[in-house]
């Protein structure tokens, strides 16, 4: 007997995206970049397809903390440059010029 | 309040103005000015993208000195800041290049999985709590640089310019010297990836 799953795989064959399909345009989807009428279908797939959910929000939220660390985790930029790193490049632009 | 607001960026426009004709004159106060000024961000610029104190050092003064010597074709139409970013960058991708290749993860590793009729194998994540809050704790920003820095370096560079600089798709490819297909994909598995390698940090529920 066929139970949910099963019918959700079937349907997923009858002209819709699969989940291969969902993975090749996620970026396309994320950057609202995709015409109406492909996001309809992917839209249709993640109705069905709780996996494709689950994989979009972790992979969001991946996304999400690789830009936030970046701006957070490193710190503001130092209000100072290293005053042994500004005179090296004053002296590099020194001898540049000879 | 309208008027003050345009009246401080003419000021602000006027200063970059005679601080570039400054610079194409040669003015050695002009140079340290801006040294001081923009050096700051740019040395975080290239710390993100070499990871490496003495690198990152080493690729700013090139990238000073780059900048020292084709100050008379920078054409103005971008900002000064804008135009010195793109060279730190430049400079920081060249000593990448440079470094010794260390051993890399394969990105196959870290990409998707589907089963034969091309349904995904995922588990089922449960993720409440918000981006703010797990980005305070000191164990999350760790497992994040470090995840990032275990990507095959062709990819991570992608992923750097394009979701940490916020270089376009076409800005990244004409840096890279690749075409925008490839830096799409790139991307793509990029994220991909630093989404399997953070899956420590998300609950998974039964299912």
């Amino acid at each position: 007997m066929v139970g949910v799953a099963g019918m959700v795989r079937s349907l997923k064959w009858h002209g819709m995206l699969n989940c291969r399909q969902i993975e090749e345009v996620i970026d396309d989807y994320l950057d609202e970049s995709m015409a109406w009428r492909r996001r309809a279908l992917f839209r249709s797939h993640l109705l069905m397809c709780r996996e494709c959910r689950s994989y979009i929000e972790a992979y969001k939220r991946a996304i999400a903390l690789g830009k936030r660390v970046f701006s957070d985790g490193d710190g503001p930029p130092p209000e100072d440059m290293p005053e042994a790193l500004v005179k090296a490049i004053l002296a590099a632009r020194g001898r540049a010029e000879k | 309040m309208i008027g003050r607001q345009s009246q401080s960026v003419a000021d602000t426009a006027t200063a970059e103005t005679q601080l570039l004709e400054d610079l194409r004159a040669g003015d050695a106060a002009a140079f340290e000015q801006v040294v001081r000024r923009y050096g700051p961000r740019m040395l975080s610029v290239a710390r993100r993208i070499l990871r490496s104190e003495d690198d990152a050092r080493d690729s700013l003064q090139d990238a000073f000195i780059q900048a020292y010597g084709a100050i008379g074709k920078f054409e103005g139409r971008s900002s000064l800041g804008s135009w010195l970013h793109r060279i730190v960058v430049n400079a920081a991708l060249m000593k990448l290049r440079g470094r010794k290749s260390r051993p890399e993860q394969s990105i196959e590793d870290l990409m998707p999985t589907f089963d034969a009729s091309n349904c995904r194998v995922e588990p089922m994540w449960q993720i409440e709590e918000s981006v703010e809050s797990m980005i305070v704790r000191r164990e999350v920003r760790e497992l994040v640089l470090a995840s990032i820095d275990k990507l095959p370096e062709s990819y991570r560079t992608v992923l750097l310019l394009r979701d940490i600089e916020e270089y376009t798709t076409t800005e990244v490819a004409e840096t890279l010297g690749i075409n925008s297909g490839a830096v799409k994909v790139r991307l793509h598995r990029a994220r991909a990836a630093l989404k399997k390698l953070l899956e420590p940090l998300f609950e998974q529920v039964g299912g």
